[in-house]
């Protein structure tokens, strides 16, 4: 006992600390990771069970308004989770609602960066703007996969390459406009859409490709000459 | 002794003391100017060497502090210290962050990818510090120096001159600095966090209602929208960082983008102006931050190896291989080195379908070193042991050994050169004794499963179960399966081994039961030589026309059990069957007889991945000496398997 009293004399009994609690106003960004993650988790998120444009549109749960750098942000940390199996698709969803909100919260044009994605989400599925504010996004990097699905009112600009079954399918009122080399697949409906592109070799695909119903414009430099109007 | 040693030998304890005395060197080493031991390191300040765990604080920066602030000599070197100390003990704490980090940066934010890297180390080091009251004082007080200092050297006589020289206008660009200025934005964070004024003026009344609303929305009760302001640029970017809860790990790299953008718009904006500072002038994007965390190549192989096996238990695959590319790009060093090609030649490899992707094998070879090791449990077996006999006698001399005498060669009496001893032969006899089994690994790479160019959990663990009975001294064997089969008999090259599991057919799933049994029959009949077997419809059908119609009936009928003869009754006993698949086989009854048939003498464990349905299949299908273990998770099955192995016990 008095050797261990020795020992404990040269101890100094150390303060408690007082810690301030870190201050976060809204936690937007950590709520919506934990919803990102939950959604990509569930297995009752399934395509044949949900009404997507619904979910898009009135999302109950996700119902953060961040700003369009914020979304390029979290699109930007989805890369973490690409190897999930179900990534593609639920991201795109999770992106079209946040783009949503903002867009509904006074807030537009949204660019997204892409090029570090091996296999990029399709951007702008479902998305529901306004005929005289349509929702403008921005795509840099090649966009492998469907841009703009079912997309009303809306303005898409990819700059790089876009392929696969093609940008717009089943939209109706939008814009695309492509600054890449285009290589669709199919000729799937688009409705009343505009399709412009500042290469002239694309053309050709286009109008093979885009159904009509729907115009087609070359971007000559400063000037936009109409290839193909609604009507032909 | 000087004067900054003298204050180091009495303020390090106390700061130690503070911080719980970490295992740190406890001698911070002083220097005029800091450099690292590659003298690459760009810090001016301070930097804490990661490979040493030891603080190094330029004196002429604390000289520099102390003279054009009001901080005392004590305060600054306490505040810089215990910056670098939170490096260690706050963040980013682990080499793998670091290297993280970097390719983050890289990735994101190439122009600015040294100062975001290095803004946010320090944010989330400070962060931690500054809101603790008593231990955050001196890091506090170090933050309100450096503003002070800042503030009145932007626009220094000597900047001016500088700036008037070119034609500029120096108070143009002073509000452009200021009005984009990281350090100033992050010492307004800083305040707010730690309560207590750090000396910086922004709007925070602006910062207050832009937070009040944000907290009002979230709670639903936001009456009347508080919409940015474009014109109060740090104040918006401060509400930013309040939005951003950095303390959650979850979403680091999400914070890390917000943050990165914030530092890169600003710096961006600087750039724009000011694409090259004039002469004379502190270069506002390159002098940035305190840049006082180790590159890449500043660190040891080993260290760079310890951090890719941490980062590889952490990422998917995709996100693995390009870090690991970042790291050989920045090192110039090889990581996972592609091995060369497990098979150079096979029996039937020409007429198989199935592909071999041996560049992956490096990549499982480390994520299975990382996942853990197995210690296997010896089981009863019939194997070859030494044995002495003896056979025959000879006269007992005085230099041999006395158990070998034979006492009753001579009555009891022992007569040297009379009395007989026995002469002992050695051989070897059957016996059955505890072994480390040899692991048969029957692995399915059907279409269904995961492709080996993704990050293939079953393929992970047939490389954990492969390398640990490879350890114990096992040899390993593997049957590859889909519609065909390809068999590697029990090996100890581990690399054909791995050559093997890292193989894909594709395609449907049919486990061929009667070309295993043959496959048994060939091996115990010494027809397969160390090659992997590939099996073939045509092979199958060559071997049945060659035998006796009797045989042909015992190896077409799906319904007898296997006819076990003695040598091959040994090679099943010295053998364990693990299988792993997603089920939906086929020919399913096929492969449950068979199984049962040889679980009489082997341990057989089926893993079956996240097939409820087939799972219930099999249970009706009555295995009888087989375990079928349903892995709902397929992440479950490093863990079920690890588990599984270790507890097993031999089959009496």
């Amino acid at each position: 006992m008095h050797r261990f009293n020795e020992f404990l004399s040269g101890y100094e009994r150390g303060q408690l600390e007082e810690v301030r609690k870190v201050q976060t106003v809204g936690t937007d960004f950590s709520e919506l990771m934990g919803k990102y993650e939950m959604v990509l988790g569930d297995e009752r998120y399934d395509f044949s069970n949900l009404n997507l444009q619904k979910l898009v549109l009135h999302s109950p749960n996700i119902t953060e308004v961040l700003t369009p750098e914020e979304i390029n942000s979290f699109l930007q940390a989805t890369r973490d989770y690409e190897e999930h199996k179900d990534y593609l698709w639920k991201t795109d969803l999770m992106m079209s609602c946040l783009i949503q909100n903002s867009y509904h919260q006074g807030f537009n044009r949204f660019n997204f960066e892409i090029r570090n994605f091996s296999i990029p989400p399709s951007l702008g599925i479902y998305l529901v703007g306004e005929e005289k504010n349509p929702i403008d996004v921005t795509i840099l990097g090649n966009a492998v996969l469907d841009v703009g699905y079912k997309a009303n009112y809306s303005m898409f600009t990819v700059n790089g390459d876009v392929g696969g079954s093609g940008c717009g399918l089943y939209a109706r009122f939008s814009s695309f406009t492509f600054n890449g080399r285009v290589n669709f697949a199919s000729k799937l409906e688009r409705f009343h859409c505009t399709f412009k592109t500042t290469f002239w070799d694309n053309i050709a695909q286009m109008k093979e490709n885009i159904p009509p119903g729907n115009r087609i414009i070359y971007i000559n430099g400063e000037t936009e000459q109409l290839v193909r109007d609604y009507h032909e | 002794m000087n004067k900054w040693q003298k204050i180091a030998d009495e303020q390090t304890p106390k700061v130690l003391h503070e911080f719980h005395h970490p295992l740190i060197n406890e001698r911070v080493v002083l220097e005029e100017q800091v450099k690292n031991a590659s003298g690459t390191h760009p810090s001016k300040t301070a930097f804490f060497d990661f490979r040493t765990n030891t603080v190094h604080q330029s004196e002429a920066f604390l000289e520099y502090l102390v003279a054009n602030s009001d901080i005392d000599a004590e305060t600054a070197f306490r505040g810089v210290f215990k910056h670098e100390l939170g490096h260690y003990l706050k963040y980013p704490k682990e080499l793998w962050k670091i290297i993280h980090l970097r390719y983050l940066a890289k990735v994101h934010f190439e122009e600015f990818q040294e100062q975001v890297f290095a803004y946010f180390v320090d944010l989330m080091d400070n962060l931690q510090i500054v809101v603790e009251k008593r231990r955050g004082k001196d890091l506090r007080d170090l933050y309100k120096a450096l503003h002070l200092i800042r503030q009145n050297t932007l626009l220094s006589d000597e900047t001016r001159a500088g700036l008037e020289r070119q034609g500029l206008d120096a108070d143009a660009y002073k509000e452009i600095v200021e009005q984009n200025s990281v350090d100033t934005l992050l010492t307004a964070y800083y305040q707010i966090q730690g309560g207590e004024d750090l000396g910086v003026e922004l709007d925070f009344d602006h910062v207050n209602k832009r937070l009040d609303h944000f907290a009002q929305k979230k709670e639903g009760k936001a009456s009347h929208e508080v919409g940015e302001d474009p014109s109060k640029n740090l104040e918006e970017k401060l509400v930013t960082l309040m939005r951003t809860n950095f303390t959650d790990p979850r979403c680091e790299e999400l914070n890390f983008h917000i943050f990165g953008t914030i530092v890169s718009e600003l710096l961006g904006k600087i750039k724009k102006e000011y694409p090259q500072m004039p002469s004379g002038v502190p270069n506002q994007n390159a002098d940035s931050g305190w840049q006082d965390l180790p590159t890449l190549g500043d660190l040891s192989q080993e260290q760079l190896e310890e951090a890719l096996d941490e980062m590889i238990k952490r990422f998917g695959k995709r996100r693995y291989e390009e870090i690991r590319k970042f790291v050989e790009k920045e090192t110039g060093k090889e990581f996972d080195a592609a091995k060369p090609r497990g098979f150079q030649k096979g029996i039937g490899i020409e007429r198989s379908s199935i592909t071999f992707y041996d560049g992956q094998i490096s990549f499982y070879e480390r994520l299975a070193r990382v996942m853990g090791r197995l210690y296997l449990k010896p089981r009863a077996m019939i194997t070859d042991v030494h044995n002495s006999y003896p056979e025959g006698q000879k006269a007992f001399t005085v230099s041999d050994p006395l158990r070998t005498l034979n006492p009753f060669s001579t009555g009891g009496r022992v007569l040297p050169g009379i009395t007989q001893r026995h002469v002992e032969k050695h051989g070897t006899k059957t016996d059955t004794k505890d072994r480390i089994p040899n692991y048969n690994i029957i692995l399915d790479s059907s279409g269904s499963m995961t492709h080996p160019q993704h990050r293939s959990i079953p393929i992970t663990v047939s490389y954990v179960i492969a390398n640990n009975a490879w350890s114990n001294g096992a040899k390993v064997g593997v049957m590859n399966f889909s519609t065909d089969v390809a068999f590697l008999p029990p090996t100890r090259d581990l690399e054909k081994v791995y050559s093997l599991l890292t193989a894909y057919w594709g395609g449907g799933t049919v486990l061929n039961v009667s070309k295993i049994r043959e496959y048994y029959q060939r091996l115990v009949g010494g027809e397969l030589p160390n090659l992997p077997y590939f099996s073939s419809e045509q092979d199958y059908e060559q071997l049945l026309e060659r035998m006796h119609p009797a045989e042909q009936k015992l190896y077409t009928d799906k319904n007898i059990t296997l006819q076990l003869d003695k040598p091959l009754k040994q090679l099943y006993e010295s053998m364990d069957n693990v299988m792993i698949t997603d089920g939906g086989i086929f020919n399913i009854e096929e492969v449950v007889d068979y199984m049962n048939s040889v679980a009489d003498l082997t341990r057989n464990v089926i893993f079956l991945l996240n097939n409820e349905a087939e799972y219930q299949r099999w249970g009706d299908l009555h295995l009888r000496n087989t375990q079928l273990i349903h892995v709902e998770q397929i992440d479950d099955l490093y863990g079920v398997v690890l588990g599984d192995m270790k507890k097993r016990l031999v089959k009496e």
